[in-house]
């Protein structure tokens, strides 16, 4: 068993090599103490040791990053002005389209979908010299909170491995912890960053709905999924999203505003308002641990109400209506026809589609198509599709109102920290792991997971951030204020 | 939600399903159901209902895809095999459908 202690969480290639963050590796890289091919080798070298018992990728991409490790070199031999990224080198959730590679999405009915076009994060990624290194493991279509539901096999949590790193961005959050990359991109439907990133002792930010494109992203849920970053502190995880995030054309549900990683400096912490939910805290296997962090934001003249939140069951139940209505719309494209998984049963075109369906999605998957159907079935549609899509408006309403009063609001991320992988097969038990990060979801509202103080031996737990909508700015104030106060010390 | 429900539901979404899958789905999915009641939480006043489209009138039952329009449509094809229309440019790179061709 591995464990590590926060303070002296020594992630990463620049980590290891004394450098707190990206902006130091950066400025060691232009002073050529090192390669740009010197840093995409090490990582190599560690996933290679660890994928036969991590399993955190489905794809490692050496050759191409090690081609444009040296494109990356010669641009500073020749002293060509570098992207904001040069020297990141990131790895991607396999529900993105990256040009070229597979695009599994963790399942059986993509296993050999070959991406024929970039996402739009991933043109911006390499618009800003970023470099990718490979494709995470995840759990399937992004359905699950353990990344074991797989079609490629449970990935292993690097600070345990006999438990879990969360998911459904579990392999993304297992790169990260185990070194294997600096930053990786995830996707957040209700939670997918931010819980594997509390199993994992990350950083896990979901932007306000519309903030980052989801051109080129196996669509799972529409109305609820983000993609966004993981990393080992605030001020990679922030300069990666303010890369990510914007407008595009061929994503109309972005929206029209640019975070800019400056705009922190600007706030004046002691003038943040904060609202906690007491209840929340209690609710999780160490409540002493979130109140020791809202003792140290007290101290440092924060504004603390408490709030009267309308219960989290009420939000993981519209989730739990609208995911799998959603998600069943989406997956009716999946048929095996022009690619994935098709079965050799092929005595008419309908054997031939419940047989590609039918073996080409595992279990997970199937209970949330049969669940999806049934919401939205002309029996059931209103009592349940009808009443969730409702009950959405009046949770953002009381939402809209409660931000009048606070800037940020602080709960737990999860109930407890990562669990064992034989643990917790029940489907509804699971479901309940999204209990604090599906709010975020429904409202469409950013929030940031960031990791408590833990000792040697324990696993991480996870304190959460929400903020109004393109409010992350505030985000990256609490979190950069947290990162000096408490992990730097 | 009983094994018939699971198993019309599977059929209308082109989903083959065990019998031993449809008994572990509705019972698990009973569970499931049973908490999606919490929505009924929301208090009645906080949503106006009258602003909500009412819900189509169409009847939901699975239904076969063979169809007359559908041989209508797949007659103007001019290559067609059993009842599936060929697309060379991806079946003919797929080794187990190739071999069954010949």
């Amino acid at each position: 068993m591995r464990t590590k202690n926060l303070k002296a969480n020594k992630n990463n290639f620049y980590n290891m090599h004394q450098y707190s963050n990206l902006q130091e590796l950066q400025a060691n890289l232009l002073m050529k103490k090192f390669s740009m091919e010197d840093v995409v080798l090490a990582y190599l070298d560690k996933i290679k040791t660890d994928q036969p018992t991590l399993n955190d990728f489905i794809t490692i991409m050496e050759e191409s990053a090690l081609e444009q490790a040296r494109l990356l070199d010669e641009k500073i031999a020749t002293g060509v002005k570098l992207g904001e990224l040069a020297g990141t080198v990131l790895a991607i959730k396999d529900n993105i389209l990256v040009k070229d590679q597979l695009c599994t999405s963790g399942s059986k009915i993509l296993e050999n979908y070959i991406a024929p076009y970039n996402a739009t994060v991933i043109e911006k990624l390499l618009a800003a010299d970023a470099i990718i290194i490979g494709k995470t493991n995840m759990d399937e279509l992004a359905c699950g909170s353990s990344n074991q539901t797989s079609y490629f096999g449970p990935v292993k949590n690097p600070l345990n491995t006999d438990c879990v790193p969360g998911g459904s961005s579990g392999g993304s959050a297992a790169a990260v912890a185990a070194e294997h990359c600096a930053v990786a991109l995830g996707s957040d439907t209700g939670g997918s960053i931010r819980q594997p990133a509390s199993f994992c002792g990350l950083w896990g930010l979901k932007g306000t709905y519309g903030a980052v494109s989801r051109y080129g992203v196996t669509a799972m849920a529409s109305s609820f999924d983000q993609i966004g970053p993981l990393a080992t502190n605030p001020d990679d995880l922030f300069r990666v999203f303010e890369v990510l995030q914007g407008q595009d054309n061929n994503d109309l549900t972005t929206l029209d505003y640019k975070f800019d990683f400056k705009d922190a400096d600007k706030i004046d912490i002691k003038k943040l308002r904060l609202g906690i939910v007491p209840e929340y805290f209690a609710k999780t296997d160490k409540p002493e641990l979130y109140q020791e962090l809202l003792e140290e934001l007290k101290a440092a003249g924060l504004e603390v109400k408490e709030l009267t939140l309308p219960e989290p069951d009420l939000a993981l139940a519209i989730y739990y209506i609208l995911q799998p209505a959603e998600l069943s719309t989406n997956l009716a494209r999946l048929d095996g026809i022009r690619y994935g998984y098709h079965s050799a049963a092929r005595e008419t075109l309908d054997a031939f589609y419940r047989n590609n369906r039918g073996a080409g999605f595992g279990a997970e998957i199937k209970r949330r198509l049969i669940l999806g159907t049934y919401v939205l079935s002309a029996e059931y549609y209103d009592a349940y599709y009808k009443k969730a899509q409702q009950a959405r408006e009046y949770l953002r309403a009381e939402y809209r109102k409660l931000f009048e009063n606070i800037d940020l609001i602080y709960i737990p991320t999860t109930l407890g920290p990562a669990f064992r992988l034989d643990e917790k097969m029940d489907p509804l038990q699971m479901y309940l792991e999204d209990i604090f990060t599906v709010s975020a979801n429904v409202l469409g509202i950013p929030a940031l997971s960031l990791p408590l103080p833990y000792a040697d031996g324990e696993l991480p737990r996870g304190a959460q951030f929400m903020a109004a909508w393109q409010r992350e700015d505030q985000l990256q104030a609490i979190g950069q204020f947290i990162y000096n106060k408490i992990h730097k010390k | 939600m009983d094994k018939k429900e699971v198993g019309r539901l599977a059929a209308m979404i082109k989903l083959d399903l065990s019998e031993a899958e449809i008994s572990e789905y509705t019972k698990q999915l009973d569970k499931v159901l049973e908490y999606l009641d919490k929505l009924q939480a929301v208090p009645p006043q906080a949503i106006n209902y009258a602003d909500w489209p009412s819900t189509q009138g169409q009847k939901d039952e699975a239904s076969n895809s063979d169809s007359d329009l559908r041989r209508a449509l797949t007659s103007q094809f001019s290559k067609e095999t059993l009842e599936h229309l060929e697309v060379p440019a991806v079946f003919s790179e797929n080794k187990e459908f190739k071999s069954k061709q010949e």
